[in-house]
């Protein structure tokens, strides 16, 4: 559904380069620290900001020939933006009607009573859970084939959190073949519904697993200062300094389980691995 | 038939699928023909990824336990009592694997080893438990 | 385009003080009867539909905005399309308004002098949208402002230098001589030769800025 290859873009603090896909029928999730490139990725995917080199290629096409019908099968949910705080949903509704032309109105209209969002209330007044909240109702009421969500529940309590997941749940099920592209920073949250991961930072994807394996396979070990120097370091990814010894980041725990008998191990989840991938040094 | 998943478990996940099903299928609560759950379906109600139930589907079938039918489904197969006891004796062996690397670590011998083994061998075959 | 005209078209309507107040002025203008009222109406309506871009461009807006399904083409001609469409019903309405007036008044309206203003104010409107416009979409609503009001500052010296010039070598009698002779339709078609040039122009220069813009 997405191919990015080889995208290259220079900023004044970093150099973004990236290769990435998000395959039919799949949700791959987006993590890193802020400023890491996650919105400079979205927005070289959504064709807001040009590329210095690369290729981007969405629906099987290449993003430089995307015209408006292509937006049609595209939802998109980004962070600081959406419509004008002026408008109100009765508006949007109209917006929407207007544009899309495969907007189904009465869901939308559905979905915003079932979260209380108010339909003759600026969205300017709306708290930051609501504007979220109608960002992703917005766009997953138009069958789109891609949703591209940047942080869709930042600002979202854990039960409106757990709603919206869903939501995007039976939008999935709707048709196998639509796929999902979202950020968070809320690991937790990906790690329910994503197939698979990227790990960015400083503009430069550093990890790419599928989540099974990264909450199957990987691991944290800790080891005191005398074992990590007696151990086989084959299957260490990064390794940590700690008060106790060493914190050590492998995608083989099994490996860890089965030769040293008693051994600490922590399973795998999006954040340590990040915090390991990104803070911790390599052999 | 509910799967339930324990996250914080070791055990992977996609093998506690399989495991599960797998129990299932064994004790005749899935009767042959029985679609599976759709992967996304699946994957939705545990919210897990889907490629993990994927995985999971893929090895059922492998051991042969489901057959997929693509564009259809995935389906559980008619099981025969040979496929209850191969699975079962796969149980057996890693249970013997695990104990005899026990016994080696523990600093038994062969010898004492095997003599355990045909006490338990006793107490289970000839003295009923 | 259409979904673009709906989301201007209820902006501005959210702005409904806004609109009354106007309306009321506008009539105060009208009781004098005279063009005067037409003029400021379609002006504000000119002015009220350019805000538009204030509020797309407002909390990082384009960005999302951006996204939705419209070519970048399509959303200039839009801005032109709508300003158009909003100067034409103000104009209508304060055309209607002027008529009752003036009719309750029992004063007429000399055709002649009609025609010419009613183009004018017409040319008027749709210049300042051919110059506002281009300045808003590349340097921002706010900076668009200090830009147009540089640019007017810029044309009235320029035109002022040359109007100097000119007087030296043409005589004025020779200008005026030469209008006259156009006649009413004449005059009423240069200018709309010279607004639709103006106007291809500016839209030409609007496409290429948006079609470059980064967001």
């Amino acid at each position: 559904m997405i191919t990015v290859s080889n995208v290259t873009k220079h900023y004044k603090d970093f150099c973004l380069d990236i290769s990435m896909e998000v395959k039919e029928g799949c949700i791959t999730g987006l993590v890193g620290k802020n400023g890491a490139g996650k919105s400079s990725t979205f927005k070289a995917i959504l064709g807001l900001i040009r590329p210095d080199g690369g290729e981007i290629r969405i629906l099987g096409r290449d993003l430089r020939e995307f015209g408006s019908s292509d937006r049609q099968a595209i939802g998109v949910s980004l962070v600081e933006s959406g419509f004008s705080g002026e408008l109100m949903v009765r508006d949007v509704t109209a917006v929407l009607r207007n544009f899309y032309r495969d907007f189904q109105e009465d869901r939308f209209l559905e979905q915003c009573r079932n979260f209380e969002i108010p339909m003759d209330k600026k969205i300017s007044s709306f708290s930051t859970g609501m504007k979220a909240k109608l960002k992703v109702l917005a766009a997953v009421s138009h069958k789109a084939r891609l949703l591209i969500l940047d942080e869709p529940t930042s600002g979202l309590d854990v039960m409106a959190r757990g709603e919206l997941l869903d939501i995007l749940r039976s939008y999935m099920e709707e048709d196998e073949k639509r796929s999902i592209l979202i950020s968070s920073h809320i690991s937790s949250d990906l790690e329910g519904l994503c197939d698979d991961i990227y790990l960015i930072d400083h503009g430069k994807v550093i990890l790419h697993e599928e989540t099974c394996v990264l909450l199957d396979d990987y691991g944290v070990l800790k080891v005191g200062a005398e074992d990590f120097k007696k151990l086989d370091k084959r299957y260490i990814l990064r390794y940590k300094k700690e008060p106790f010894g060493y914190e050590c980041l492998t995608a083989r725990k099994q490996f860890y389980a089965d030769n040293y008998r008693g051994i600490a191990i922590e399973k795998g989840n999006i954040d340590e691995v990040m915090t390991m991938m990104i803070g911790g040094e390599e052999l | 038939m509910h799967i339930i998943i324990n996250n914080s478990s070791m055990i992977p996940i996609y093998e506690q699928i399989v495991d599960q099903l797998k129990e299932s299928i064994i004790q005749g609560e899935l009767l042959a023909d029985t679609a599976l759950p759709s992967v996304r379906g699946l994957s939705n109600e545990l919210k897990i990824s889907a490629l993990t139930v994927k995985k999971a589907y893929d090895a059922l079938e492998q051991q042969g336990f489901v057959v997929t039918v693509h564009g259809k489904g995935t389906f559980v197969r008619a099981t025969n009592p040979e496929l209850r006891k191969e699975a079962g004796q796969k149980e057996v062996e890693e249970g013997f694997a695990d104990a005899i690397g026990r016994a080696k670590r523990c600093g038994m011998t062969r010898q004492e080893t095997h003599q355990l083994f045909e006490i338990v061998m006793e107490d289970y075959y000839d003295n009923g438990q | 385009m259409r979904g673009l005209i709906v989301k201007d078209w209820r902006l501005i309507l959210q702005k409904r003080r806004f609109l009354v107040l106007f309306l009321v002025m506008g009539l105060f203008m009208g009781r004098g009867g005279g063009t005067a009222a037409l003029v400021y109406m379609t002006l504000v309506a000119v002015i009220l539909s350019l805000s538009t871009v204030s509020y797309d461009e407002y909390e990082k807006g384009y960005t999302f905005l951006m996204t939705l399904p419209f070519d970048r083409k399509t959303y200039v001609r839009e801005k032109y399309v709508f300003a158009v469409l909003v100067g034409t019903v103000a104009f209508l309405v304060s055309c209607a308004v002027l008529a009752v007036s003036l009719t309750a008044q029992g004063k007429g309206l000399s055709a002649d002098e009609s025609v010419v203003s009613v183009f004018g104010c017409l040319a008027m409107a749709v210049l300042i949208v051919d110059v506002t416009l281009p300045l808003q979409l590349k340097f921002g609503a706010e900076q668009g402002r200090i830009a147009l009001f540089v640019v007017t500052a810029a044309v009235a010296i320029v035109g002022g230098i040359g109007m100097e010039l000119l007087q030296g070598h043409v005589s004025s009698e020779k200008i005026i001589e030469i209008i006259s002779g156009l006649g009413q339709w004449g005059i009423v078609g240069c200018i709309i030769g010279a607004v639709a040039l103006f106007t291809l122009v500016s839209y030409g220069i609007s496409v290429r800025v948006m079609e470059k813009k980064e967001f």
